[in-house]
């Protein structure tokens, strides 16, 4: 997935020009920045994915994440959006040369948000930790990911179900996944090209289809919650071009059982990226189909404006002529912009069918560069 | 208003024509001012500098935790932050190093932990952080340390290198990845935490026993508690400057309204009314107030420089680690130095204004009425010279354990006994010249310089008594210094009876306060050459609901050497004490506590609660101003679970060679000690020495105020006789003229200033050795609640009676380069 690597890259190379939120206190991206990819791993070529092996991290490649969006709702019908997010970077390619509990060449950072469909709120919340002393890290038997109390927790092998815990004053949240669908391998088996350079691109799994079942803590309330949830897995070293600004990222799932994720990169110039912006379907027998700009056709319908008055598109009318698909992706909540320490626009859409006029799916958009 | 802006133009003449009295008053105003304002700027920079000390990094927090001894362990980080939830909490490991003779403290954080300020680390070039925790022994210095990105500091056996600069809050702090501080060690020097006063009794309450949370604002209290004597202390020290001037002032506008009592007859003449002359007189005292000490508040910033080294230095010995920081000059430090000297001014100017004002315009131009005035008022102030002096005896003997009240005591002592000298002068110099008379054959020159100095009483007697207080404080300061000096020695004397220290030191290694592993005791023990051992261990325990430090004493046979018993401790005190009957208490603890031998004192236990304990004994100690406190070993392992030891002393047999154990125990050192715990071995006779020299240092400001006391009076006597000799050139011009010499005329005026020195020096003695009482018995106690042995130092009055002679020769060279200058016909028309 292009739009995270490139949010990512973003945070720890081009942040110091970025406005900082959170004034006051140290630029962590800033300060963290310029790590050489030199004596990382590459994703050169193919290679073969073993489950539940690839869940753990694969500390040789310089960037990591764990992924997570998802739609929910009460038995009442009470809609949340959320999003749990383990980013993973590595300062060096080496390990560190003392033996101080504290020693470390990894950084954690962590995101988590909550979109509250009926209030009109977007909550969220980022957390930073060195992936030492216990603070933060990754283990494969039994699976955990966590900063903190933040945590993904898996089986004793590794496997699904996974169980998602994070917690601030604002908001909680305890949600069990469980795969409706295989593992999706993006790109080309898995790999994902992101510049015509070699090497500069990711190895690159999603799941697609996650049942969701869990409860939610807010505003003094307890709710029970079920819906479907979107994993991705990707992790990679490599830069992407100089000439890239941003993205507008889809990933959604309909009604009927198919899904689809869609990246369309926007250059410096403004002008979409016509060869590495690419995306996937999936139907509802799990068969993949490729696609690229030639395939889909993107038309922005509608902005928000932030209050540093840019403009983000929230709404999106997303052909696929292939299938005869005319959609309608509009934001539940128009404000559900990431004010953390990289500014970006990510939150829960529904599709509605532009035929029938109705609701046909549900999903997540990002936005960045804007 | 035509009458006053005539007085103004009169002023402004009288002295533009007399531009040396205009700069000496200012000099003398603006060094009292700065004296005081350096001195109040110094407390002010230490006070803030602690601050910056204990919160480091000006963070947010509002908490520190440590460990009672040693390290808090890293695991317990982790619990703190992850599974408690305390998440504004940031990790802190302390490291001390030196490079090219400053010290440095190396602080290892992580830079994740919380949102650390912009302040100090968003200057930071991209990949400096990735550096710091990716690359080994790299750190971050200040940007005003003068350190440059790329030199290598050595410490110990590692060598950092400066990866980068930034804004920080000390000049001597160094940031780290908390990995580099920490390298092959475990462990963590603190946690500075941000919590409100709830939250910090919520942790306070599931805190393991070996971990203890202090809140900063407390720390800053018992700084402002523990250093407030001191501060006190200086501040007296910088009044006296103010009071110097203040008579300096007055001498002078005395001088200046007996200079121009014809002009302020002529203005009464023609129709200016006494409360105009009065007020143009203040007036004017205001003006060259407001200059003065406008002068004096940058003087004081320049001197304050100075005295704030020695102050952090002098904090940094008798309490905490302060490291010196920059001068803050406040608009109240400033204010207050202008109010301050502006209120002496004028009180100086109202008598001699008043003066001016009071007498009918004839009598004004009547120079004898003046001296006749001079003569009666001396009455007046001998009478009321003797009720201050009456009053201050009351007043210290009656205000208990105020400090404040001592000093205001001992000032009102100064005063009166100054009102004294006019008089006693007055009468002093008739019998010196009936004597000379006799014993000289009336002699020309000697009876002359007599009666001259006589006859210019009313402007002589003010540089007299500035020069006497001035050197009487050098007596009583210095008999006061010595006395303790000495008592500190005999007390050093008694208190390390041991041969040899083993003490395992703070992380700033100015306390014996770390913990020695306890296989030195094993090792120890096997060593032929040792008679007997004893242990102690440092702590600070809750007594009476605040800290303490105590000493957890594991006596050997000869340690009752160690205490020197007072206020009546029976003699089995010590019997008692080594079977763990009660406590030892230092004597300022039985002074600032109330409480004696007898009484009891509550110490909050590990083991049993709160739990009332005797005082066996009261004993000398000059180490703790806030007191201290002794435990028998047995009785601390009853109610505690804490079994490390911070000290072993070893008494050696007699006979052995004391530097061959000492090289045994260094050798030992190398491997029983861990890395990150210093510890030094040290003789008695090297801990004496070494304690003395911090008692030096500690008064070296002292020694620099009283400097500064005296250059102030030594402006005065300067001004004085300036004044003196200058008015009386048509005098001396007739002595010229009569078939003086110049160098008779010289010899006249340099016995004279001679003879105002040693008039000085002799009044000084007795105000001196006063002072030194005061100082001894009065102030010392009350500012830290010890006593000491008076002593007599018989060079002390020879060396004030020389430096007030050598101050008053000095101040006439001027004037008397002038008159031998001078031509007979201008003496005798006037310039």
């Amino acid at each position: 997935m292009v739009a995270r690597l490139l949010l990512l890259g973003l945070l720890l190379l081009l942040s110091a020009c970025e406005k900082q939120s959170d004034s006051g206190s140290i630029n962590l991206n800033a300060a963290l920045g310029g790590i050489p990819a030199d004596g990382f791993a590459r994703a050169v070529e193919p290679r073969p994915f073993t489950f539940p092996q690839e869940h753990a991290a694969h500390p040789e490649f310089r960037n990591e994440w764990w992924y997570i969006t998802g739609n929910l709702q009460t038995e009442r019908g009470r809609q949340f959006g959320y999003q749990v997010t383990f980013f993973r970077i590595a300062l060096s390619p080496n390990s560190p040369q003392t033996v101080s509990n504290w020693a470390t060449n990894q950084v954690w950072m962590a995101h988590i948000a909550l979109t509250d469909v009926e209030g009109q709120k977007h909550l969220h919340d980022q957390r930073f930790a060195r992936g030492a002393a216990g603070l933060a890290g990754q283990k494969i038997q039994p699976f955990k990911v966590w900063l903190e109390d933040w945590q993904i927790l898996g089986q004793a092998n590794g496997d699904f179900p996974w169980t998602v815990q994070v917690a601030n004053t604002d908001f909680s949240l305890k949600l069990t996944l469980q795969p409706e669908k295989p593992a999706v391998l993006q790109g080309k088996q898995g790999l994902s090209q992101k510049s015509s350079e070699a090497g500069n691109a990711s190895y690159y799994y999603s799941f697609t289809r996650l049942a969701s079942t869990g409860s939610i803590h807010y505003q003094n309330q307890d709710f029970q919650v079920t819906g479907s949830s979107w994993l991705d897995r990707e992790w990679s070293t490599s830069a992407l071009g100089k000439d890239q600004a941003g993205w507008d990222w889809f990933s959604l799932q309909f009604k009927a059982g198919q899904e689809l994720m869609f990246y369309q990169l926007h250059k410096t110039s403004g002008e979409a990226d016509q060869a590495y912006s690419q995306g996937k379907w999936i139907a509802a027998d799990a068969s993949t189909r490729n696609l690229s700009l030639k395939d889909v056709e993107l038309q922005p319908l509608q902005y928000w404006q932030a209050t540093n008055g840019t403009q983000y598109p929230i709404v999106w009318e997303l052909n696929y002529p292939a299938i005869k698909g005319r959609w309608r992706v509009e934001a539940v909540v128009d404000d559900q912009l990431m004010e953390t320490s990289v500014l970006y626009w990510e939150g829960a859409v529904r599709v509605l069918d532009l035929e029938k006029n109705q609701v046909v799916g549900q999903g997540y958009l990002e936005l960045s560069g804007y | 208003m035509l009458m006053p802006s005539l007085l103004l133009r009169s002023s402004w003449r009288f002295f533009t024509r007399h531009p040396w009295q205009l700069w000496l008053t200012l000099l003398s105003i603006a060094l009292g001012t700065a004296v005081m304002i350096a001195v109040d700027l110094a407390n002010h920079s230490a006070a803030q500098s602690f601050q910056q000390s204990v919160n480091t990094l000006s963070s947010p927090m509002t908490h520190e935790l440590k460990a009672v001894h040693g390290q808090i362990p890293d695991e317990f980080y982790r619990q703190l932050r992850v599974e408690w939830g305390y998440r504004d909490s940031l990790p802190e490991v302390e490291l001390s190093l030196s490079f090219k003779g400053l010290h440095y403290s190396l602080l290892g954080l992580d830079p994740f932990a919380t949102s650390l300020p912009a302040s100090s680390l968003g200057s930071l070039n991209s990949g400096v952080l990735t550096r710091l925790l990716t690359e080994a022994n790299t750190l971050i210095a200040p940007k005003d340390s003068g350190l440059q990105v790329g030199q290598v500091l050595p410490a110990g056996e590692r060598e950092f290198t400066v990866i980068g600069l930034a804004d920080l809050a000390r000049s001597d702090l160094l940031l780290a990845d908390i990995s580099t501080v920490q390298s092959n060690a475990t462990g963590l020097t603190r946690i500075q935490l941000k919590l409100t006063e709830a939250e910090a009794q919520a942790l306070q309450a599931r805190l393991p026993p070996e971990l203890k949370l202090e809140s900063f604002a407390n720390q800053q209290a018992v700084f402002g508690q523990m250093t407030g004597a001191f501060s006190t202390n200086l501040l007296a020290m910088s009044l006296l400057a103010i009071l110097v001037g203040a008579f300096l002032v007055y001498n002078t506008m005395t001088f200046s309204v007996l200079q121009r009592r014809s002009s302020f007859a002529v203005a009464r003449m023609l129709g200016v009314t006494a409360g105009q002359l009065f007020r143009s007189l203040l007036l004017e005292a205001c003006v060259l107030g407001l200059i003065g000490s406008a002068l004096g508040v940058l003087l004081g910033v320049l001197l304050g420089q100075g005295l704030l080294v020695l102050v952090t230095q002098t904090i940094s010995d008798l309490y905490v680690s302060v490291a010196p920081t920059d001068l803050l000059i406040t608009p109240a430090i400033a204010l207050k130095g202008v109010g301050v000297t502006l209120a002496a001014v004028l009180l100086a100017t109202l008598a001699p204004a008043l003066e001016a004002a009071r007498v009918a315009p004839v009598q004004v131009q009547r120079r004898s009425r003046l001296e006749q005035t001079n003569q009666n008022l001396s009455f007046k102030l001998v009478s009321a010279g003797l009720v201050l002096m009456l009053g201050s005896a009351l007043l210290i003997s009656s205000s208990g354990k105020q400090l404040v009240l001592g000093f205001v005591g001992l000032f009102m002592l100064i005063v009166g006994y100054s009102l004294l000298i006019p008089w006693v002068l007055r009468k002093l110099l008739k019998l010196l010249q009936q004597a000379t008379a006799k014993l000289t054959h009336r002699q020309l020159l000697s009876s002359m310089a007599l009666r001259n100095l006589e006859a210019g009483l009313s402007r002589t007697s003010l540089a007299i008594i500035a020069l006497t207080v001035a050197v009487s404080a050098t007596i009583g300061v210095s008999m006061m210094i010595g006395s303790f000096r000495s008592s500190v020695a005999d007390w050093l004397n008694m208190t390390l009876p041991s041969d040899l220290y083993v003490s395992a030191l703070s992380e700033d290694a100015s306390r014996v306060e770390g913990s020695l592993t306890l296989v030195w005791l094993d090792r120890i023990k096997t060593l032929p050459e040792v008679a007997s051992i004893s242990t102690g261990l440092s702590t600070r325990l809750t007594v009476e609901g605040m800290p303490l430090p105590t000493l957890v004493l594991q006596p050997a046979a000869h340690s009752e050497r160690g205490f020197e018993f007072l206020q009546n401790t029976p003699t089995d005190a010590w019997q008692r004490f080594e079977k763990a009957e009660g406590v030892l208490v230092s004597e300022p603890f039985a002074y600032h506590y109330n409480r004696g031998v007898g009484a009891s004192l509550q110490l909050n236990t590990e083991a049993a609660g709160v739990l009332k304990l005797p005082i066996l004994g009261v004993f000398r100690d000059y180490s703790a101003t806030q007191g201290m406190l002794v435990l028998p070993r047995g009785l601390y392992e009853r109610y505690w679970q804490d079994r490390n030891i911070s000290s072993i002393g070893l008494t050696l047999k007699q006979g052995v060679d004391t530097p061959l154990v000492q090289q045994q125990l260094q050798a030992w050192a190398k491997d029983l000690q861990p890395v990150n715990q210093s510890l030094v071995i040290r003789s008695n006779t090297e801990i004496r020495e070494n304690s003395l020299q911090v008692f030096d240092r500690t008064f070296a400001i002292t020694h620099v105020l009283r400097v500064l006391v005296l250059i102030v009076a030594f402006v005065g006597v300067f001004s004085a006789l300036m004044a003196l000799f200058l008015e009386k050139g048509r005098e001396f011009a007739i002595l010229r003229s009569t078939g003086f010499t110049p160098k008779q005329v010289q010899i006249l005026v340099l016995s004279q200033a001679a003879l105002l020195g040693l008039l000085a020096g002799l009044f000084a003695l007795p105000l001196g050795w006063l002072m030194s009482v005061v100082l001894i018995d009065i102030i010392n106690q009350r500012s830290f609640g010890w006593t000491m042995h008076s002593y007599f130092f018989a060079d002390t009055p020879l060396q004030a009676l020389l430096l007030a002679v050598v101050a008053a020769l000095l101040a006439s060279l001027y004037p008397v380069r002038r008159i031998g200058q001078l031509s007979i016909r201008e003496g005798l028309y006037g310039r």
